[in-house]
């Protein structure tokens, strides 16, 4: 009798399981490779309410996967701390959807030189930080001074500048010994370009307290608490230069690296908004009635990097075409990611600066990819290693590596940790291809120093005059010669197929229908998203 | 009993130091160069060769290994475990605030699956090839196979995303907010436990089946005792000795389960922190904090080995 039962229990539980697994299958996170028909449809964001006008109230939770190694003001170095204090750190300068930098909500307007050697910013008037220090022409100088002492992020290109002139309260010159677009680019960045208190900067703080006496700004928001590793909050400024700003009244970061456990926390309502997710995942909460985009102003392209040895396969263009043309970038494209992601077909996207339309896409063509290594002197295939990090997509890799096999190019893995994927990258170089796992280009100018700097992509194809061109490049004042000079550089990597790109995408986000106007990436990396507008329905 | 402490405890320092070597060895011998990945995170890539030596001066990491090695145990003894390269930070004030959290998680887990291990292990015992007998033992055998971040998952889903009974994930300090980290602290530690309840229970329904076929026991149901009285005063202390022992070497699984639980519950506790060091080759953290590991089960199992002379009087160590 004990073991009919023992049977039957274990029968039950045998038989649940089974059934359970032949029920509709739910969104998983392990993306196909299998062609999707046409690309999503973004729904339209989420409907205002009746009357159409924002609510007051509310707590927004956002959860993210990047990591809070601490809080406090860019001038503090904080690793990676920049992002998390924008609803407190308002910039300088923003950056719109064409890519071109503009007044930001510290400094409304500003002026270039025509010989591009100074750069004023004409800075908002009247306006204080929360501890009662006078937002001035002196604290915009004492924030930028310290980020270039302390070497944070965006701030090499605070070298050329030679001195800090103050003009009046409200009224900044940097006088450059050199133009360079990328400091524009870093004043309209979440980097350097955050303006702190320098009454606050200048309090002596331990690692524990840094973040409640730094963190002072001029922004919607007022730090709250925080813990490293798990969240940071902020409660509303009452007392914010934008009249009747902000609609919140607490905004709650939290960091979570798991997906699974992301995705579950948003769909059972602990959070307003998730970033990140995958295109799989985008689709399954698309249906469920939330709200999916990419961040507007915001993409990157991923490329393969052949190496410059000239002993090796890849030194024949030949064989770096053939790669290119193995590759099927639109079935990657829509496999891995559902119509959210694009083909590049160069280095550069159509709403990008440097974008050449009179360069043809190598389409995908297997036969051509054989020809061009069998005149190459490969008529059987060969093999080459590919060097990539263990943060990277595996079914994008996966994808590649099979596409390659097909046409006769065997890859041999090399798959390297954070630390050794930067050493190489950097400093040892590497045999074959590179595939970095993290974004690569993108339509911020300033992202190139990936691959134009002398001290990035060491063992990148470039021709001689490489860093002379990037050097000109970087020092025009004018946009459309710069962006002339960008095409010019664009068209050489197309034409030396010093990078081979596959696939350009851009962050997916979701927000639940009671979140409104968030304005992710609009202005793009400098604005994170637009704390003093957005609002909770409920 | 002394001499035997004061052996162990040498044998403890041993260890210890066995473990802080081969960490510190296993973490040099890892390819790629930790100072790169902190170069590339910061606005270091135009530094000049000699700026670059001042950043390896400033993390030590330009000294030979003996010397970083035996600098970092002078530290210790100072309260200084070196700076970390990812959080940029004195490491001692990040094991200050992560180890509590994950003594917090362990001690609970800990109670948790001695309670309830040694709870269902003895009514096994006594109700041997009873249905309760079965579906515990059962379950045990559940317990010990599963993979607890697998329970944590549907956990969440069950009980947080499905059902809305408790958070998602998170940590709060009791500190700060009792109920909320109540509500929190529930399903880290169920999943933490697990092994644990089922390994224990197992070991003391096998220890306390032996225990209960000995003759004194027997005389003792002879004479009459309640079953209350025979369990607790005649058969459980003899039959904890090994249990006991498992008991003690379930610190070590509660540590390296609370690696994967903190993950996956958001827990900001030494298992995390360890976990992020490791990727990023945060050399000053991955040793401190396997030597803080190391200490605490060494230790725990002294402990724990002193305990038999308090279970059982015939036990001495002299």
């Amino acid at each position: 009798m004990k073991r009919l039962l023992f049977t039957i229990l274990v029968i039950a539980i045998a038989g649940s399981l089974f059934i359970s697994s032949c029920g509709e299958p739910e969104s998983t996170t392990a993306p196909t490779t299998s062609p999707t028909t046409a690309p999503p449809s973004t729904t339209s964001a989420p409907p205002s309410p009746t009357g159409d006008q924002p609510r007051y109230g509310g707590k927004l939770v956002f959860i993210t996967n990047q990591p809070i190694l601490g809080i406090g003001p860019s001038a503090d170095a904080i690793p990676w701390g920049a992002r998390n204090v924008v609803p407190v750190l308002e910039q300088l300068l923003f950056q719109d959807e064409d890519g071109n930098i503009v007044g930001g909500p510290l400094a409304p307007s500003y002026d270039v030189s025509p010989d591009g050697l100074n750069i004023t910013l004409h800075l908002r008037e009247g306006i204080n930080f929360t501890d009662g220090t006078p937002f001035t022409a002196e604290a915009v100088k004492v924030n930028l001074q310290q980020c270039y002492e302390k070497k944070v992020i965006g701030s090499a290109d605070l070298a050329s500048v030679e001195s800090y002139d103050i003009i009046d309260d409200y009224t900044i010159r940097l006088v450059l010994s050199k133009y360079n677009y990328h400091l524009l680019q870093s004043l309209a960045g979440v980097f350097i370009g955050q303006i702190a208190s320098p009454t606050a900067l200048a309090l002596p703080s331990t690692p524990e307290t840094l973040a409640e006496l730094h963190t002072v700004g001029t922004g919607p928001f007022i730090f709250d608490s925080y813990e490293r590793d798990s969240y940071v909050r902020y409660k509303r400024n009452p007392n914010y230069w934008q009249e009747g700003r902000p609609y919140l009244d607490e905004l709650e970061i939290r960091t979570n690296p798991d997906l699974t456990v992301t995705l579950m926390a948003f769909r059972s309502g602990d959070a307003q908004w998730i970033e990140n997710i995958d295109p799989i995942d985008a689709l399954a909460l698309q249906d469920e009635g939330n709200f999916t985009d990419t961040a507007e102003g915001l993409s990157f392209i991923h490329g393969l990097v052949p190496d410059n040895d000239p002993n090796s396969p890849l030194a024949d263009k030949r064989v770096r075409e053939a790669i290119e043309y193995a590759l099927n970038k639109q079935e990657m494209m829509d496999g891995v990611g559902k119509g959210y992601y694009r083909v590049p077909s160069q280095l550069a996207m159509p709403e990008y600066g440097g974008y050449d339309p009179s360069l043809a896409p190598r389409e995908y063509d297997p036969e051509k990819a054989k020809q061009l290594l069998a005149d190459a002197g490969y008529p059987d295939g060969l093999t080459i290693t590919l060097i990539t990090d263990v943060s990277g997509r595996k079914d994008i890799l996966t994808a590649v590596t099979q596409y390659l096999a097909e046409s006769g190019i065997n890859i041999e893995l090399d798959m390297a940790d954070a630390a050794r994927i930067n050493a190489v990258r950097t400093e040892t170089g590497w045999e074959g291809i590179f595939m970095s796992g993290g974004p690569a280009i993108s339509n911020d100018l300033g992202s190139w120093r990936s691959f134009g700097a002398p001290y990035n992509a060491v063992d990148m194809i470039r021709r001689a005059d490489w860093n002379d061109r990037w050097d000109d490049l970087v020092s025009t004042v004018d946009t459309e010669a710069r962006n002339d000079k960008w095409r010019e550089m664009v068209r050489i990597i197309y034409e030396d197929v010093s990078i081979i790109p596959y696939e350009c995408d851009s962050p997916l986000y979701a927000t639940n229908s009671d979140l409104h106007d968030l304005g992710w990436c609009k202005n793009g990396v400098g604005q994170w998203y637009d704390c003093a507008n957005v609002w909770l329905s409920k | 009993m002394t001499t035997f402490i004061v052996r162990r405890l040498l044998i403890c320092l041993l260890i210890i130091i066995l473990v802080s070597i081969m960490v510190f060895l296993v973490m040099r011998l890892l390819p790629g160069d930790p100072l790169m990945l902190y170069v590339s995170r910061n606005e270091f890539g135009d530094l000049k060769p000699e700026q670059i030596e001042e950043l390896r001066h400033r993390f030590g990491l330009d000294q030979t290994y003996p010397e970083q090695y035996f600098n970092w145990i002078k530290g210790i003894f100072k309260g200084d475990f070196g700076l970390s390269l990812y959080y940029e930070l004195n490491v001692a004030i990040l094991i200050k605030q992560r180890l509590p959290v994950t003594i917090y998680l362990g001690v609970l887990s800990l109670i948790l699956s001695s309670i309830v291990g040694i709870a269902a292990g003895t009514i096994c015992a006594l109700r041997r090839g009873k249905w309760i007998d079965t579906i515990v033992t059962f379950l045990a055998n559940i317990g010990i196979t599963v993979p607890s971040f697998w329970v944590a998952i549907i956990l969440i889903y069950l009980l947080a995303y499905k059902a809305g009974l408790l958070p998602v994930y998170g940590y709060t300090s009791p500190f700060t907010d009792f109920w909320l980290s109540l509500r929190q602290i529930i399903m880290p530690v169920i999943c933490l436990s697990l092994f644990p309840i089922a390994a224990v229970c197992r070991q003391t329904r096998a220890s306390m089946l032996e225990v209960i076929q000995q003759d004194y026991v027997r005389t003792a149901w002879a004479k009459g005792l309640g079953e209350r009285t025979i369990i607790m005063r005649h058969t459980l202390k003899n039959a904890m000795i090994p249990v006991i022992t498992a008991i003690g070497l379930h610190v070590a699984v509660i540590f390296g389960g609370s690696v994967l639980i903190e993950q996956i519950f958001n827990i900001p506790g030494i298992g995390r922190l360890m976990t992020q060091a490791l990727f990023q080759q945060d050399f000053p953290v991955v040793q401190s904090g396997a030597l803080i590991i190391a200490m605490f089960v060494v230790v725990t199992n002294l402990i724990v080995d002193i305990s038999y002379g308090w279970l059982d009087p015939k036990i001495r160590y002299d």
